[in-house]
């Protein structure tokens, strides 16, 4: 794929220096290993490395129209693009090439600010509008393509990768306090945050602009829950297929071998059966198992394989975790600690054998509810409900705050504590479920000093932000909100973003095409997670596509057997790692040292929790 | 269980915090237990229709200025076409619709107070207080905003204390919320070592800001990297402006006028000031709590409701320079209790002031009115 990066000194006009510029986009050559090149003027700089999927020949950047008043770098890909430069030749725009970066600046052209709702596809776009004096920077509707950025108010520094914008002399390099808390409870760190205090993610369905010595954040984008549709089971399934297929075909537009990677899940084969349908020959594909059978889903994998015109490629991976540990810090730019980017990582370093760009099934659960949390959520919220409702009542209500007036409530529901932490705990109960460290593990792992800076400040205040900010009360729409502008963006996206870079290897993910994912977001809750189910209506708009086995198999997830590791091939290393000497005024030793002992008398298992720890020693390793 | 269908009756939907309030709840409400109308008393104003659930239908009664003996026989004309089941009227404007919904032979009567009137800030005037003592019999249970409001109804009004409730205003805890301050600082171009105190509201004499200018030259004095924001508009403008000028302060005081975008300029502040001589139920307040900002205010009207004395922030007698100094200082001084008191009042707000409380107390409110209809 590729990666950008620029400068702007929008305040003090100060020209932007060719030599940092080109350094800070060196840093990115694994993204972009075909091709570089650079657009300064005076305050201005943009930068860009490329990798070629479209148009081999005609896609250098930084690209620009007719009169050079507008520069676009672009990292991603949209999938309209011929829709789009139709339109707009019918509109009397010229094109030189046939690149969907040309598009970007035509529609810029076009719509101004508006241009990125006409986009399909995943993207991180910068735009240097000369004669307004205006920077937009642009991110997809889900997050898949990054952008970090440094503002100070004088200037703007930003890039596809933070490492990018470290190369800057004298960048200040706070640790984000509030960042480092999320950290220990989530494994990844929330957008709009980063690890450090003064650089940024820009959100997601997003776009920065910095004019007039000033920054604004415009969302153009967001999902909404809020018109569930009345439709038959059968409507639906035809619905589904059909918006399902078509996002699977425009992602198959590559001048580059193009193929996928089938787990043997439900998502990837079903992306995998959709290809072999519309590609005419063989499908590529790459799966990954260990030597550990519980662990090994190549047996589904072979399964699809033996079903569809594939040409199927199995690797068994030894993990070599001590060897691609510092790998894997360096190329996450930020502590990152969910273990299954080790196989992303595999996996895709697989693909990257065979073809340019991989189709995978990511989003799948998110949009259908098919993570067992949610199960969970909705028999906590059962449990709720099955209170008499005479009871139930006044816990969620005035007449429980008219205490103690309330003289018809049973006592023991008068007291304020209960009755606040029932009518908040659908959300508070899916944090704890996705809590790596608890709350109280948390407290003590801080130091004092960092407990005491944070002032109050609790992770559960990012959930509970998006949870109020969906646009419906049915509780499990209102969770799968919070997934999708959390989990998702800043979990499972940056995990494939970063493991398929590390390789260069573009990944794209047809089940969050932003029109499949508007028309998922309409079918009722009842439909997702039918009693113990999740995706039920996905699985069963498949039926004709995949056999039954597959369908309804235990879901495995892609996991990888930490908690044995940690005793062994793991263990040296990792305790030099966690107990290095110096540095560390923000942990708590003590607690460290407690987990560390917990875990390997086999008491308990404790591998999360190291394996976070472990994350981010080796990231202050790399990057303090 | 069959849906319950609900009347609102306003003055208008021209947009204020009530008519906003009134908004929110409808469209968070679930729709599968409740359906709801809007009467509108005047005209509609349209502002609020575009942002309301597409299938609340709205009604118009067009009064004028002049009274309307007859508007009561309309509107119950209207409300025994449509069937509802609760008529629920909202403060002195919507007064018309409990007899309207008497006559037409409703179920259920709410009435809602949600502040005073500007004509009648103090709630005195003997007359209007009778005919809400009157139409009492009529209505089956009170809203207010405040359980100060509560108090004026049951003490001066005379209404039976065991029919009103208090079901405070949900704030807007996405709109208004304590991330990015430091990206804003940068945009605004001030640093985490400026200390930056702020208040919202009309420049009028009941808001008292004055004493807040004064309090202030002195903190500048010895704190050079103080600044104060003032943001709103009103009659004082002028008189506040030289004040600041008298006391050598002018620099340091920025009038920022009224502003669409109080929600990004709170994250600016490090404190938030409300020297008010009189407050109902203080939206600002809720809103700078929202932002994670300790909220300094006098203790009068609903602000105790609000404010947690040393947790979410301090009160202090209305026209008290001395202790409201001494308060200033001492957060300036300890800016990691400054901070904690900041983030404990957005918890207070999450837990007991977010939309979704409010919405569920409505729904319980109305629920338990209609079992009550039924039992009896």
């Amino acid at each position: 794929m590729c990666g950008i990066s620029g400068i702007y000194n929008f305040r003090t006009n100060n020209p932007v220096s060719w030599d940092l510029l080109k350094s800070m986009t060196d840093t990115m050559t694994h993204r972009g290993p075909d091709d570089d090149g650079y657009y300064i003027s005076g305050p201005v700089g943009l930068g860009h490395r490329r990798l070629s999927i479209i148009d081999l020949s005609g896609g250098h950047q930084p690209m620009t129209n007719e009169d050079q008043t507008v520069w676009v770098v672009f990292n991603g890909e949209i999938y309209n693009f011929d829709e789009l430069q139709d339109d707009l030749m019918k509109k009397g725009h010229i094109f030189k090439t046939r690149s969907d970066t040309e598009v970007i600046v035509h529609l810029y052209e076009e719509y101004g600010e508006q241009c990125f709702r006409y986009m399909r596809g995943m993207f991180a776009i910068a735009i240097w509008d000369e004669r307004e004096k205006k920077l937009l920077l642009a991110r997809d509707r889900v997050g898949k393509k990054p952008i970090f950025y440094f503002y100070d108010g004088s200037r703007i520094i930003f890039a596809s990768e933070m490492k990018a914008i470290l190369k800057v002399p004298n960048l200040p390099r706070e640790i984000d306090l509030e960042a480092l808390s999320d950290y220990f409870s989530l494994l990844y760190i929330p957008v709009p945050k980063s690890i450090f205090k003064h650089i940024r993610k820009v959100r997601p369905g997003h776009y920065l602009v910095v004019s007039n010595n000033t920054l604004r954040e415009v969302e153009y984008w967001d999902i909404s829950f809020a018109h569930p549709r009345d439709l038959t089971e059968e409507e639906w399934c035809a619905h589904i297929l059909e918006t399902y297929r078509e996002a699977v075909r425009i992602r198959l537009i590559s001048d580059v071998p193009l193929g996928a990677f089938l787990s043997g899940g439900i998502d990837s084969s079903s992306v995998v059966a959709l290809m072999s349908q519309l590609m005419g020959g063989p499908v590529i594909t790459s799966s990954i198992g260990f030597e550990e059978e519980e662990y090994n889903e190549l047996n589904y994998a072979r399964i699809v394989a033996s079903k569809f015109n594939i040409e199927y490629h199995e690797q068994i991976v030894r993990p070599d975790a001590v060897g691609i540990l510092d790998k894997l810090a360096w190329h996450y730019d930020e502590p990152f600690a969910d273990s299954s980017a080790i196989p992303t990582y595999y996996v895709s370093k697989a693909a990257r054998e065979h073809v340019t760009v991989a189709l995978s099934g990511d989003g799948g659960d998110e949009n259908f509810a098919g993570y067992r949390r949610y199960y969970f959520d909705k028999r906590e919220n059962n449990l709720r409900t099955l209170l008499p409702y005479r009871i139930r009542r006044p816990l969620f209500g005035t007449l429980a705050s008219l205490y103690p007036k309330a003289d018809w409530a049973p006592r023991i529901f008068r007291g304020k504590a209960t009755f606040e932490s029932l009518a908040c705990s659908p959300i508070e109960g899916y944090f704890l479920s996705m809590s790596a460290f608890r709350p109280a593990l948390k407290e003590k792992l801080l130091h004092p000093d960092i407990k005491q800076k944070l002032a109050g400040y609790n992770t559960l205040d990012v959930f509970r932000y998006y949870y109020d900010k969906a646009d419906t009360q049915d509780p499990l729409s209102r969770i799968q909100y919070v997934d999708i502008k959390t989990y998702l963006t800043d979990d499972i996206l940056v995990k494939v973003d970063r493991a398929s870079m590390a390789n260069s290897l573009e990944v794209r993910a047809p089940i969050l095409d932003h029109k499949f994912m508007e028309l998922v977001a309409t079918i009722p809750s009842h439909l997702k997670l039918r009693g113990r189910t999740g995706k039920y209506i996905f699985k069963k708009s498949l039926e004709n596509l995949l056999p039954k086995e597959i369908l309804y198999r235990r879901k495995m997830g892609f996991a990888v057997p930490l908690a044995r590791w940690f005793r062994n091939e793991l263990k040296d290393m990792a305790h030099n790692v966690i107990f290095r000497p110096g540095g560390n005024d923000l942990l708590n030793d003590r607690t460290i040292r407690q987990i560390w002992k917990e875990h390997q008398s086999g008491l308990r298992d404790r591998s999360t929790e190291l394996w976070t720890l472990l994350m981010f020693k080796m990231w202050q390793q790399e990057f303090q | 269980m069959k849906s319950i269908k609900i009347m609102h009756v306003l003055t208008s939907l021209n947009i204020g915090g009530l008519e906003n309030g009134v908004v929110n709840l409808i469209n968070k409400m679930d729709p599968d237990k409740f359906k709801h109308m809007i009467c509108c008393i005047s005209r509609s104003g349209q502002s609020a229709e575009k942002l309301i659930r597409k299938d609340v239908e709205i009604f118009e009664m067009k009064k004028g200025e002049a009274r309307e003996l007859l508007l009561p026989l309309r509107v119950a004309r209207l409300f025994r076409k449509v069937k509802v089941d609760i008529v629920h009227t909202r403060n002195w404007g919507a007064i018309d619709g409990i007899i309207g919904a008497k006559l037409a032979g409703i179920p259920i009567v709410v009435h809602g107070e949600h502040g005073r009137d500007i004509t009648d800030p103090y709630g005195t005037n003997k007359k209007k207080n009778l005919i809400r003592k009157g139409l009492s019999c009529f209505v089956d249970g009170y809203i207010t905003v405040s359980k100060e409001l509560k108090e004026w109804l049951v003490d001066k009004v005379g209404i039976k204390g065991e029919k009103v409730h208090v079901i405070y205003n949900g704030v807007d805890t996405v709109k208004f919320n304590p991330y990015d301050k430091g990206l804003i600082r940068a945009k605004y171009n001030y640093t985490d070592r400026d200390i930056i105190l702020g208040t919202v509201g009309r420049l009028d004499p009941i808001k008292d800001q004055q004493l807040l200018i004064k309090a202030f030259a002195q903190l500048n004095a010895r704190y050079y990297n103080s600044t104060l924001l003032i943001i709103g508009d009103g009659p004082c403008w002028r008189d506040l402006e030289k004040l600041a000028n008298d006391l050598g302060i002018r620099k340091s005081v920025r009038f920022l006028g009224a502003r669409m975008d109080v929600a990004e300029l709170l994250k600016l502040l490090d404190i938030f000031v409300l020297p008010s001589l009189a407050e109902g139920i203080s939206n600002t307040i809720l809103e700078a709590m929202a932002t994670g900002i300790p909220v300094v205010a006098t203790h009068v009207g609903g602000n105790p409701e609000l404010v947690v004395n040393g947790e979410t922030g301090y009160l202090f007698p209305k026209e008290d320079l001395a202790t409201l100094l001494k308060v200033l200082e001492g957060y300036i001084l300890n800016p990691a209790i400054m901070k904690e008191h900041g983030m404990a009042g957005r918890q207070r707000v999450v837990n007991r002031f977010s939309l979704d409380r409010m919405v569920a107390n409505y729904e319980s409110f109305y629920t338990h009115l209609m079992m009550e209809t039924k039992n009896n």
